[in-house]
């Protein structure tokens, strides 16, 4: 259990926590049509204006860093001298789908559109010296980060944590999106029986965490679990398999009657608000109300679970569960409670808050405030590495030995000659990019030297993958697509600008409904990876984790380092 | 009408319960594309994503006054 100690929304609606939920409350809606240069269709989105940009741009910083910045800043003034930022107790944690990426192509180096650059380079104005994780879990990214960071603190990695998830809106996303046809070209209506897609919007939100709390009366993160569908990288499953797993995991002895709400994701796509009732009525909690805020704020991406838990907590202190705006008629088909009004909660102070997103990933949180802390999750666990795999252009390495293979074959095509001498009869290892390629193939070179039985499905095996090029190489491609004298924005190169896509992959062949977690830093920082897999390892149903190092940077310059993280056995008999 | 929009459908998706007390659950986005382009073509109507809302795909009955509804306009 971890505690919020200070927290900052920054949107179109306001730019302070308070601004925000006082705009939403009223009713109050950022969302309006926009047309954008270098766009070919509108868009229904809630921006910020020029004035708001200009007036959140901090001298050397990218519009995406500003806004982080501005967000963590102004919570860590709430609580000035309370602790050292320059300490090595605390962590800062981004949660973004793209970060910087609206400046690729723009006479940039590679490091400005990095996210652990980028990340790095806002702790500097802030004065954090740890080195930064970025979680880029596609739409999962900013409850994933709370997650990361509630279970850093709770396995002593850490004290403190700043906690941020932010992204800004341009060409690339919106074409993306526009591509994918998932966007409503009016307002959305989340769970609503005419729902016809999504609205994005942009903002930053920022909580700070502590491993003790501020007073008696502090909002506390009380569990969080991360899930795989392994069903489809963009299709939500029809029954909310990762969604229902990860939400019975937090209400794991927790009396559901204490429940206020559950603040679910709400996109008001077609596929994911169903998929969403199943699993709420799949988790038992049909009756309890349901709300979602997309209809104030659009789909805030990489911040939506932080400002969406944030407002949500707001709310509750005021006994309030907001009204989901835009719903009228229930539009799915388990019987949830969604109200189009604000209703009292009834003087409960827990809620359940949830996301999905591509790659099959899926999160929630149990938080609660004004009751009984007894902490029965926090943990930490060691790991044994039990094998490993490494991939270069020119050479493989399997447990320390060489495979053999032809000397004319290097760069991609080593990953088609290992396709099809070791693995072979799986057709989707052509669709995907390169970056996905090789995290597959090593993936089944770990697997079949671990040997095994596979393919029989387990949630207790994680996913967890780290790299410093994000998506860069197919980030490029998908560039190329959207150029003003040739758009035509490819929806299958889009998809695969979301480096989770790997961890997707690799739980979908080996039907793993496990924790998958895409993780971006500025260096390979071995002791910090070691840190976020004791903390991944102390969940209680995770006992093994595919780990490692994954960087692609073109089709001759990439490289894997891929290996297996058994929890110690000590550790696993103790709980068994 | 209806009985014709059946058999379109159970020939061109043959494992969807089409009499599903709620039809959208049973389908996923190629059974929606599907549905909006056989439609379209057996009935020379223009439809498209924005048509494809859970009131539209509830029923053969809504499919039928979706249908009508273009016919009329």
């Amino acid at each position: 259990m971890v505690f919020k100690i200070a927290d900052n929304i920054i949107s179109p609606l306001g730019f302070t926590s308070e601004q925000n939920y006082r705009a939403v409350k009223s009713g109050k809606s950022a969302l309006a049509p926009h047309n954008l240069q270098g766009l070919q269709e509108k868009v229904y989105a809630s921006l910020f204006s020029d004035g708001e940009r200009d007036s959140l741009q901090v001298e050397g910083l990218s519009r995406f860093e500003s806004l982080v910045y501005r967000s963590a800043r102004q919570a860590l003034d709430q609580i000035a001298g309370q602790f050292d930022l320059t300490g090595k107790d605390i962590v800062f944690v981004l949660g973004t789908t793209k970060g910087n990426i609206e400046n690729l192509g723009k006479d940039t180096e590679d490091d400005a559109v990095l996210p652990g650059e980028s990340a790095r380079r806002i702790c500097s104005r802030l004065g954090i010296t740890t080195t930064p994780i970025v979680v880029c879990n596609a739409c999962i990214s900013g409850l994933n980060s709370i997650i990361l960071a509630s279970k850093l603190l709770e396995s002593g990695a850490f004290k403190y944590a700043v906690v941020c998830g932010a992204d800004v809106l341009g060409r690339f996303i919106i074409s993306g999106f526009q591509a994918l046809k998932t966007l409503s070209e009016e307002a959305c209506r989340p769970f609503d029986i005419e729902r016809c897609g999504m609205n994005l919007g942009e903002a930053a939100a920022t909580m700070v965490l502590s491993a003790v709390p501020a007073d008696g009366k502090s909002w506390s993160i009380d569990a969080g679990s991360v899930r795989n569908d392994a069903f489809n990288i963009t299709a939500p499953s029809p029954k909310g398999d990762g969604a229902g797993l990860a939400i019975s995991e937090v209400l794991e002895g927790f009396d559901t009657q204490r429940l206020a709400l559950v603040n679910a994701h709400g996109t008001s796509s077609l596929f994911m608000d169903q998929m969403e009732s199943v699993a709420l009525e799949r988790a038992g909690l049909a009756d309890v109300p349901a709300n979602s805020l997309k209809g104030y704020f659009g789909h805030t991406l990489g911040a939506a679970g932080i400002l969406e838990t944030i407002v949500t907590m707001k709310a509750l202190e005021e006994d309030l569960i907001l009204g989901t705006k835009g719903f009228e008629e229930l539009g799915v088909s388990s019987p949830i409670r969604i109200s189009p009004d604000s209703v009292p909660a009834g003087g409960k102070k827990s809620f359940v808050k949830t996301v999905s997103g591509f790659g099959g990933a899926n999160a929630a949180i149990l938080a609660s405030r004004d009751t009984d802390k007894t902490d029965k999750k926090s943990s930490t666990t060691d790991f044994i590495q039990t094998h490993s795999v490494r991939i270069t252009p020119s050479e493989v390495i399997v447990d320390g030995t060489a495979l053999p293979h032809p000397e004319s074959i290097s760069g991609k095509e080593m990953l088609s000659f290992l396709y099809k001498e070791k693995v072979g009869g799986y057709p989707q290892f052509y669709k995907m990019d390169l970056m996905t390629r090789l995290g597959f193939i090593a993936s089944e070179l770990l697997l079949e030297a671990e040997g095994k039985e596979r393919f029989a499905g387990t949630d207790s095996r994680a996913v967890i993958l780290f790299n410093r090029s994000s998506s860069l190489t197919t980030d490029r491609k998908y560039l190329e697509t959207i150029s003003e004298d040739n758009y035509f924005p490819s929806p299958s190169l889009f998809v695969y600008t979301l480096p989770n896509i790997i961890t997707g992959e690799i739980a979908i062949r080996n039907k793993y409904n496990g924790e998958t977690s895409f993780h971006i830093l500025p260096e390979k920082d071995m002791d910090l990876i070691k840190n976020v897999l004791k903390a991944a390892l102390g969940d209680r149903k995770t006992q093994s984790v595919i780990s490692g190092w994954i960087d692609c940077y073109g089709e001759t310059r990439f490289e894997a380092e891929l290996f297996i993280a058994e929890k110690k056995k000590n550790d696993y008999e103790r709980e068994n | 009408m209806k009985e014709r929009i059946r058999e379109i459908l159970e020939d061109a998706l043959p494992l969807v319960d089409l009499d599903s007390d709620f039809l959208f659950k049973e389908l996923d986005s190629l059974g929606v594309a599907t549905i909006l382009l056989k439609l379209s073509e057996e009935y020379s109507i223009k439809l498209d994503a924005k048509d494809a809302t859970p009131k539209n795909l509830k029923s053969l009955d809504s499919l039928e006054a979706m249908v009508k509804s273009k016919l009329e306009k």
